[in-house]
């Protein structure tokens, strides 16, 4: 078992004996206590679409793409990957220093 | 059932008028079983409309003065849009069910009327009517929170929207005198009454720059109440657009803006109901563009995602009301960990994170659609941004939410669960999400085949959502936005959420608007002060002292010339004069003098 395979904590104090709730709360617990596996399932999905991609290469297998670079072994992928850094790179640096002010004294 | 159907939004702004004189049960029953009955009662219209042969059918006319006010235009698309509305409405009251709050119950009720209202409307003059009572109704839902900043929101919200329906009104009267007509028909931008209501229109739309009281009103308003906002105001405002202006460019780009700027003010973002708001504009954008792009499959696309965003966007607003409800927060930094208390609401947020762009979820069958038409239409620019909007609202409403109000790190709050009525009306919210996207067909009341069946315009292709390549694409944009977002935050780079305002073009309004008042001031005030001195302290005074001392001043020089040739000596003449001013203040002046001086008048005013 390694350090982020832990144990599922114990339930905290819902006050709620209700057992579908406690089941969900079971459920989201187990996955919380394993951050690392949710992660690395992450990057094998990823993998494993970008696999899947190749299947358009095989004759007959067409991605009906209305442009040429849709055809690009992961396009999606890519396009989605860099769109999100773009978003989260310009709020930080470019909107945030910008339009930030105190929350309590902001005009 | 033999009187259904009666106009849609009648039985709810009639029936809301019982609300405030029902107590305990009996009002909580009514306030669901009368939208309820709204929603049966367009059922009921879908289906006699159904069985007739007409693409379009009018009911409900009248005659007022001189025009003809339509209450039913009843064809697929207000169908759509008044399924959806009142379908909403339902679970909306069942998720407010437990607050008896009449503000919010009548507000709540009286705006699903009225957006029925706008949807089934066939004139100009109606649509109007039914307009207006949407923005004091969302003032209700604003203010039903009863907090000073809510009654702040809901001020600057009635500012907005009453100046955009100022503009609206002039916009119909001009096109009404232009063409004759009060029909909502289809129009161009080749006159000022097209211009003025598509830009009234695009008010409630939240277009650029015309967008900043939605995530002021909607971050503020009541917990029950954002859910009519979210739903109502803006899907309208684009149902009205795809009635008058379809497939024009404008609204191509102005579409492409909002999906592409509130993405940059929703991830720096602390409270989370702003987050949504932001990400709401960013979807409605995806509509916009497909009014603008105007085809049958854009326009199907619009009508079908407005159905699907509807649902999935008030799952989420109901979510993150329920974490308030319980733990009076909606900020980032004070949330977090909120699995452990609220494990169902976690579960239901999640669900409403995926429909906003998973497949086998509504806006997987519905937004691609409008993708696909930019494509199809060569728009290669808007096909980039709305590409670039879906990864980034994935990336924000289906990652940052659930993850910052559920998991992230333990804010050490333990609350109870969400209440049951609240969790009855998510879950239905969710099961619909799933439900209308399922890949079946011939199945009732569910598939997105169904949801297809109720779209305006027969496609001489139909679209097919659930191919391999539509899966594979939509799963490989998702999951690598959903790796940008795990690897940013284990590397750091996430923006950190901190207590802090951004703040938004509003910014412009409120400084311009001051530098406006002290420009204002320092020049039409000192305008003022210099008219005041040379007009009332100086040019009044003049003219009431003439008017005042200039009969006997007249007078007393026709009477000095009269004495002259009497040859009295001067210090006579000085006495007689003062004695004609004395007389002349007392108001004793002799006859004669008094005729005298009429004639001299009379001598001078023939002359002149």
């Amino acid at each position: 078992m390694t350090d982020d395979e832990q144990k599922p904590m114990d339930l905290p104090a819902l006050g709620d004996e209700r057992p579908y709730v406690r089941a969900v709360a079971r459920f989201w617990s187990r996955v919380c206590a394993n951050p690392g596996r949710v992660v690395r399932g992450l990057i094998w999905v990823c993998g494993l679409l970008v696999v899947l991609d190749f299947m358009f290469l095989l004759p007959g297998v067409d991605k009906h793409a209305h442009f040429v670079w849709e055809n690009g072994i992961g396009f999606y992928g890519a396009y989605g990957f860099v769109s999100c850094s773009l978003i989260f790179l310009i709020s930080k640096h470019l909107v945030r220093p910008a339009v930030k002010r105190d929350e309590e004294r902001h005009e | 059932m033999n009187s259904l159907p009666l106009p849609p939004g009648l039985i709810l702004i009639v029936g809301a008028l019982l609300i405030p004189f029902l107590r305990g049960w009996a009002k909580s029953a009514y306030v669901v079983i009368l939208p309820a009955i709204g929603f049966l009662n367009v059922i009921c219209l879908t289906s006699s409309f159904a069985a007739g042969a007409e693409e379009e059918v009018l009911r409900w006319t009248f005659q007022f003065l001189d025009f003809e006010l339509v209450f039913g235009r009843i064809d697929k698309f207000s169908l759509l849009f008044g399924h959806i509305f009142s379908l909403l409405a339902v679970a909306a009251f069942i998720f407010i069910l437990h607050t008896r709050d009449n503000l919010e119950y009548v507000s709540g009720m009286v705006y699903a009327g009225s957006a029925l209202g706008v949807v089934f409307a066939g004139d100009l003059v109606s649509l109007f009517v039914f307009w207006e009572m949407l923005t004091l109704c969302a003032v209700g839902c604003a203010l039903s929170r009863r907090t000073s900043e809510a009654r702040g929101a809901a001020f600057r919200y009635l500012v907005f929207h009453v100046a955009g329906g100022v503009v609206l009104m002039a916009g119909i009267i001009v096109h009404i005198v232009q063409t004759g007509s009060a029909e909502v028909a289809e129009m161009d931008l080749g006159s000022p009454g097209a211009w003025l209501i598509f830009l009234g229109f695009g008010v409630n739309c939240a277009w650029p720059l015309l967008h900043t009281w939605l995530p002021d009103a909607y971050s503020k308003a009541g917990i029950g109440g954002v859910v009519f906002m979210a739903t109502f105001t803006t899907k309208t405002a684009v149902y009205t657009l795809a009635r008058t202006f379809p497939g024009e460019e404008k609204l191509v780009w102005i579409g492409v803006a909002m999906v592409v700027l509130p993405l940059f003010w929703a991830m720096i973002e602390n409270d989370l109901r702003k987050t949504l708001s932001y990400c709401l504009i960013n979807q409605v954008g995806f509509m916009v563009v497909g009014v603008g792009i105007g085809s049958d499959l854009a326009l199907n696309g619009t009508g079908a995602h407005a159905y699907c965003h509807i649902l999935y966007k008030a799952l989420l607003f109901m979510a993150i009301g329920a974490v308030m409800y319980r733990t009076g927060k909606s900020k980032a930094t004070d949330l977090g960990g909120l699995y452990r208390s609220m494990p169902l609401t976690c579960l239901l947020c999640c669900i409403g994170a995926a429909a906003s762009s998973f497949p086998f979820f509504g806006s997987f069958v519905a937004k691609s659609m409008i993708v696909s038409a930019a494509a199809e239409s060569h728009h290669t620019a808007a096909w980039l941004a709305l590409l670039f909007g879906a990864a980034g609202v994935f990336h924000l409403v289906g990652l940052k939410i659930p993850y910052f109000a559920f998991f992230s790190r333990d804010s050490g709050i333990r609350v109870k669960e969400a209440p049951t009525n609240m969790l009855i009306a998510m879950g239905l919210i969710a099961v619909l999400c799933f439900t209308i996207a399922l890949p079946v067909v011939n199945f009732p009341w569910a598939g997105y085949r169904y949801l297809y069946g109720m779209l305006p315009f027969e496609l001489e292709q139909a679209y097919e959502p659930y191919t391999f390549a539509h899966i594979n694409a939509q799963l490989l944009l998702l999951a690598f936005a959903a790796l940008a977002f795990v690897l940013s935050l284990l590397a750091g780079r996430y923006p950190a959420e901190v207590r802090a305002e951004n703040l938004d073009v509003d910014f412009l309004y409120r400084r311009g608007g001051r530098v406006i008042l002290d420009f204002l001031d320092r020049w039409l005030n000192a305008i003022n002060a210099v008219t005041r001195r040379a007009v009332i302290d100086g040019g009044i005074a003049r003219i009431s002292r003439l008017c005042a001392a200039g009969p006997t001043w007249f007078a007393a020089l026709a009477m000095r010339s009269v004495w002259e040739v009497q040859r009295l000596d001067a210090e006579t003449i000085a006495s007689k004069e003062a004695a004609l001013y004395r007389r002349a203040e007392e108001g004793a002046v002799p006859i004669g003098v008094s005729a005298m001086l009429a004639a001299v008048m009379m001598a001078v005013a023939l002359m002149l």
